[in-house]
């Protein structure tokens, strides 16, 4: 086998433009799939980052009533779990934050988890530096100042030793770090992971500020903050566990009837991509794991199916070296295994580069996230065991989709004929003449015909979706963000301040309208509620169908200043904005809605001067809304009180709120003073912004926040279009577009290759039969026309395959696409057309050559 | 009907300096002639049938195909005229592998201004004046080398030429298979056609009207 191996290296070798060629193909085919493998294996399947995550669950609370609506827990209803549950052998409990962290002015938003003194111990994680929390600094009360801090914070602190035990300033407040998590530890999600981890007892200080109504301190037994997860015992399973599990969800139910009413408790796996209340919230996500692994085992193919025509093409040429060995008495498999091992170790050759270019690429794509989003991507550079394993199995793949075929076909060949024939063109009776002369080449036309017709299609929708009309008309605006909490100031201070603040950016020079708004449109969060009918008392297993029976509906929310409409530029058509008055102090209880919900509400009526009220969360409601995004919605519904009743004292147009929705889903608009929250945008509309001014205006606005109160953290300033254009859907859908142009570019790249090959070869192996046929009488341009013809029966083969495929396939990525249909005729016209034109020059090539045969030459060579 | 003054063909060796294969070639052959082209290896006897068959267009001098100035055609115009006057017989039969016999007559056709049903009855009468046609639908490798070289010349015939060339035609085969296809030009001399032929055998020689010797391209005895 070794020395299988050294003659493999040696023909290799002997063939150094061969090599190179075929080793980059396959760099190509098995980069790609190490980048998407690297990529999938992390979100989906690499283990997580503490000890024996087998034994870990995530513990839910479900309504026994209501199995689909779960909660989170409260600290006490944790601590009893911990006391009494027969499971476990331990549970902790956590909650994420967003933080501003750093000095004063220069306050950045960072990803932090709270969690249970035990946090690190039940995980199995060991620090790197310092220690764990320690009991007491979880004690609600006892607001222990310490934090604990990821490694790569430490390394941005270039793994100072003096960053343990340094201070850190989290939301203004003063922090001494106690300790450094190992590399490569993200707390129980992948890739997203928190920054800083900090001690229950500061629960209350650094928690985000949804709405100031009915909020509950850590220690209230009413909370719904936590997340638990627990370790079973050894030997205990999931599923043995439920009975336990149920019965301590009954005593505790019993002990506080009204607290856990209805509370029963469940386990699921924890998840890796969310920190979620609801067991079920990751589904949808995997399904485009293996729609990626798809796509890159399909480029794979088409660079293996290149090579195996290279493969073939060389055989052809080392036919008389085979048959002398057959001859000699080599067996067949003797041959068959020489070959394989040459292919192999082409392979290998291939996946080391494969391995490089593969891990650059998925670098790359974290970078490209990285860039959108606040949170700390940790991304472990380099190969680990898995992506090496990987690498290594996409390398066998591709030796046996590319070497086994050639293998055994030139293996085949009969010892004497190819004894005596001279080494000339690959004769092959062929009795299906109509039949394409190479079906390899044919299969990668028709591949990659499939890739770009998806990328086509991914193209078009980002194409759309960044010039989708949101209904918002901003002009030249800026969206500023900033959260007074970070700097420690109280709801009524902030309040204050932001008003304010509101005022001095309107005064600015240019400055059109400015207007506070508590969810800026098309930003990372969004808030829903459901609304209904106000004065409707319904039974509690009343199935309204409805408006007016009471069947409510999932509006988009927002808490907005006097300003707002004029200033996003949305006209209300119907009764009037907010006063002054309204949006700062707590006045009557008035909204503004959109035409959506209006047309909902009221289908035949008017809805201007009716009243609405929030519906319960579980109240029934039309299901006809678009997604809501995880987020802040869920913590909301439960705290608005139903009994208050809304007027609606103005309408305006509908706008999406979500980039992407398919259908508006209605939004309802609330005074700023009656949905206070902390982290605000303040939109500063300009009569213009002329180009080349921005660093000016830019610093004009942060001067007018540091002069109101150094101390505010500004926690993002940017354009209007500048925030349009780093919408994480907008990202999906051009990764996605990025994505699929990078598979389907490759496909094309190797297809058009390969048909270049075959034919160049072709050309090169027949130069005696064009000569033959010079010779006869055959002009230029019949000659041309004779290589073109059999390049174009491929062509056309591969296309009329290839269409099929493209229909599947865009079935298949249908879902992902944003504004096209599976069938758009564009990318169905386009993608199709670009291959032929490619194909056609990848062909006319060689045939040109093939004119200039010297007839007298080629046949003298004989 | 040929008439060659000057003619010199050489391929560079170094720079500036030429290796001649064809030096001061003065030829005139008439229609009906039979003429034999004999002389040692290498001494550009290939390289001359090739020129006058126009396959080979990097020569100097002049080159008379009856009336027409050859030496003044375009490489387009030359392959028309080829076309309709000249048909070839080469030494390795060269018949295309994957080709059967029928396909293999109809190549020449192909390539020339006929209509199918022409086509399909001169292949079929070429088949029938050499008795090959049980053999139309093998492939060459089905037939002995002194059948391929049959079809050789019925498809360098078939599209009617004025003038045959023939490089050593029956090189390859035995002296009675060789004998057949000598036999087979004088009739075809005797039809008309004007045949130039290269050879090594004196006896293959003695078929022809006239012989030229060739030595390291000059024109040693003959015109
Ligand atoms: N493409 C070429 N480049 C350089 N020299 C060439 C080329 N083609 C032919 N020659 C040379 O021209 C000379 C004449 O070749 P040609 O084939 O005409 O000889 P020949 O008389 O037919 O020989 P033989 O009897 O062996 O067939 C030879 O010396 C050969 O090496
Ligand atoms: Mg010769």
């Amino acid at each position: 086998m070794i020395r299988d191996f050294k003659f493999a290296f040696r023909q290799l070798f002997k063939a150094p433009g061969f090599t190179i060629a075929a080793a980059t193909v396959l760099a190509l085919g098995i980069g790609v799939n190490t980048a998407v493998f690297s990529l999938v294996n992390t979100l989906f399947f690499a283990p997580p980052s503490y000890a024996k995550p087998h034994e870990m669950v995530q513990l839910f609370s479900q309504d026994k009533k209501d199995p689909k609506k779960f909660r989170g827990f409260s600290y006490p209803t944790y601590l009893d779990i911990r006391q009494q549950n027969t499971v476990f052998s331990d549970v902790t409990s956590f909650n994420v934050a967003f933080i501003g962290l750093g000095q004063k002015g220069d306050t950045r938003r960072a990803f932090s988890a709270v969690v249970t003194s035990n946090y690190f111990s039940v995980l199995g994680v060991p620090l790197a530096r310092g220690r764990a929390f320690f009991p007491e600094e979880e004690t609600p009360g006892h607001n222990a100042q310490v934090a604990i801090v990821s490694y790569s914070y430490w390394a941005k602190h270039d793994l100072d030793p003096g960053v343990l035990g340094s201070h850190l300033l989290i939301n203004g407040r003063s922090f001494t770090i106690v300790g450094i998590t190992p590399k490569g530890f993200v707390g129980t999600m992948k890739i997203l992971s928190p920054e800083v981890w900090l001690p229950m007892s500061v629960y209350d200080q650094v928690a985000n500020d949804f709405g100031s109504d009915n909020k509950t301190t850590i220690d209230d037994r009413k909370g719904t903050q936590l997340r638990i997860m627990g370790r079973l015992k050894p030997g205990m399973t999931a599923a043995a566990a439920k009975p336990a599990l149920e019965g301590l969800a009954a005593n505790l139910e019993k002990a506080y009837p009204v607290e856990q009413k209805d509370q029963t408790f469940m386990t699921a796996p924890v998840s890796r991509n969310s920190v979620s209340n609801n067991p079920g919230t990751e589904s949808g996500i995997k399904v485009i794991a293996p729609l990626l692994l798809g796509m890159a085992v399909v480029v794979l193919l088409v660079a293996s199916l290149n090579l195996a025509n290279m493969l073939l093409a060389r055989g052809t040429a080392r036919r008389k070296e085979i048959a002398i060995r057959l001859a000699l008495g080599g067996s067949r498999w003797r041959i068959v295994r020489q070959l394989l091992t040459e292919g192999f170790a082409l392979a290998v050759l291939g996946g080391a580069g494969g391995l490089v270019l593969g891990l650059w690429s998925s670098d790359f794509l974290v970078a490209s996230m990285r860039r959108l989003m606040p949170l700390d991507i940790v991304w472990l550079t380099g190969p680990n065991p898995a992506i090496l394993a990987a690498t290594f199995g996409f390398c066998l793949l591709g030796t046996l989709m590319f070497a086994l075929g050639p293998a055994l076909k030139i293996s085949r060949s009969a010892v004497v004929t190819d004894l005596k024939e001279h080494a000339g063109e690959d004769v092959v009776r062929r009795h299906w003449k109509f039949l394409p002369r190479h079906p390899l080449v044919v299969v990668q036309i028709a591949f990659s015909l499939a890739l770009i017709t998806a990328a086509a299609l991914f193209i078009r929708g980002a194409g759309k979706a960044a010039s989708v009309d949101t209904g918002l008309k901003p002009g030249a605006s800026y969206i500023l963000e900033v959260d007074a909490s970070l700097a420690g100031y109280e709801p009524k201070h902030a309040q204050e301040l932001y008003r304010n603040l509101n005022d001095r950016l309107a005064a600015l020079p240019g400055v059109e309208h400015a207007s506070i708004c508590s969810i800026v449109p098309f930003g990372m969060f969004e808030s829903t509620r459901k609304v209904q009918r106000a004065g409707l008392h319904l039974a509690p297993d009343a199935r309204p169908a409805t408006a007016a029976e009471g069947l409510a509906f999932e509006a988009s929310w927002n808490s907005v200043g006097a300003d707002y409409f004029a200033t996003v530029g949305l006209p209300v058509v119907r009764g009037r904005a907010f006063t002054e008055a309204e949006t700062t102090q707590s006045g009557p209880k008035v909204a503004i809605i959109d035409e959506a919900l209006a047309k909902k509400l009221w289908p035949d009526d008017d809805a201007l001067g009716q009243r609405i009220q929030y519906a319960a969360a579980n109240a029934p409601s039309a299901s006809d809304t678009g997604g809501a995004h995880a987020g802040r919605s869920a913590d909301l519904n439960e705290r608005e009180k139903q009994e208050e009743t809304i007027e609606i004292v103005g309408i305006v147009p509908s706008t999406r709120h979500a980039l992407f929705e398919k259908e508006l889903a209605g939004g309802i608009y609330l005074p700023f003073a009656r949905g206070f929250q902390s982290d605000i945008s303040l939109i500063v509309r300009f009569h213009s912004l002329p180009p080349g001014n921005e660093a000016t205006t830019a610093g004009l606005l942060r001067r007018t926040v540091r002069d109101l109160d150094p101390s505010i953290p500004i926690l993002s300033l940017r354009t209007f279009a500048q925030h349009l254009d780093s919408n994480l859907d907008l990202w999906l859908v051009r990764a996605g577009a990025a994505l699929f142009s990078i598979f389907g570019g490759l496909a094309l790249g190797l297809a058009v290759v390969g048909l270049y090959g075959v034919k160049a070869y072709s050309v090169a192996r027949r130069t005696r039969e064009i000569g033959i046929r010079m010779a006869l009488g055959a002009q230029a341009g019949a000659v041309l026309r004779m290589i073109m013809r059999e390049g174009s029966i491929m062509l056309v083969s591969g296309v009329a395959i290839g269409l099929l495929l493209a229909v599947a396939t865009a079935k298949i990525v249908s879902g992902f696409l944003y504004g096209v249909g599976a069938f758009d005729p564009v990318a169905f016209t386009v993608a199709p057309a670009v291959l032929t034109v490619a194909a056609l020059i990848a062909t006319w090539l060689p045939a040109r050559r093939a004119t200039r045969v010297n007839p007298a030459q080629a046949l003298h060579a004989e | 009907m040929i008439g060659l003054r000057n003619l010199e063909r050489s391929y560079p060796l170094a720079k500036e300096k030429f290796f001649y294969v064809l030096r001061e070639i003065n030829l005139e052959v008439h229609e009906g002639d039979f003429v034999s082209v004999m002389g040692p290896s290498g001494a550009g006897k290939s390289t001359l049938l090739h020129i006058i068959g126009m396959h080979d267009h990097g020569w100097s001098g002049e080159y008379f195909l009856g009336e027409t100035p050859v030496h003044h055609l375009k490489p387009k115009e030359r392959a028309t005229l080829r076309n309709e006057q000249i048909g070839f017989v080469f030494q390795q039969y060269h018949l295309l592998d994957d080709l059967t016999v029928y396909e293999n007559l109809d190549i020449p056709l192909s390539y020339r201004r006929y209509s199918k049903s022409e086509r399909a009855a001169l292949v079929a009468d070429m088949l029938d004046r050499f008795q090959i046609v049980g053999k139309k639908d093998l492939y060459p490798r089905q037939l002995s080398g002194g059948q391929q070289q049959l079809v050789g010349v019925a498809r360098a015939i078939i599209a009617e030429p004025k003038l045959l060339l023939a490089d050593e035609p029956t090189g390859n085969l035995h002296s009675s298979q060789g004998e057949e296809i000598m036999e087979l030009f004088r009739k075809l001399n005797d039809e008309g056609v004007t045949i130039v032929q290269v050879t090594h055998s004196e006896k293959n020689a003695s078929y022809g009207k006239r012989i030229i010797q060739l030595r390291d391209g000059w024109i040693a005895k003959g015109e």
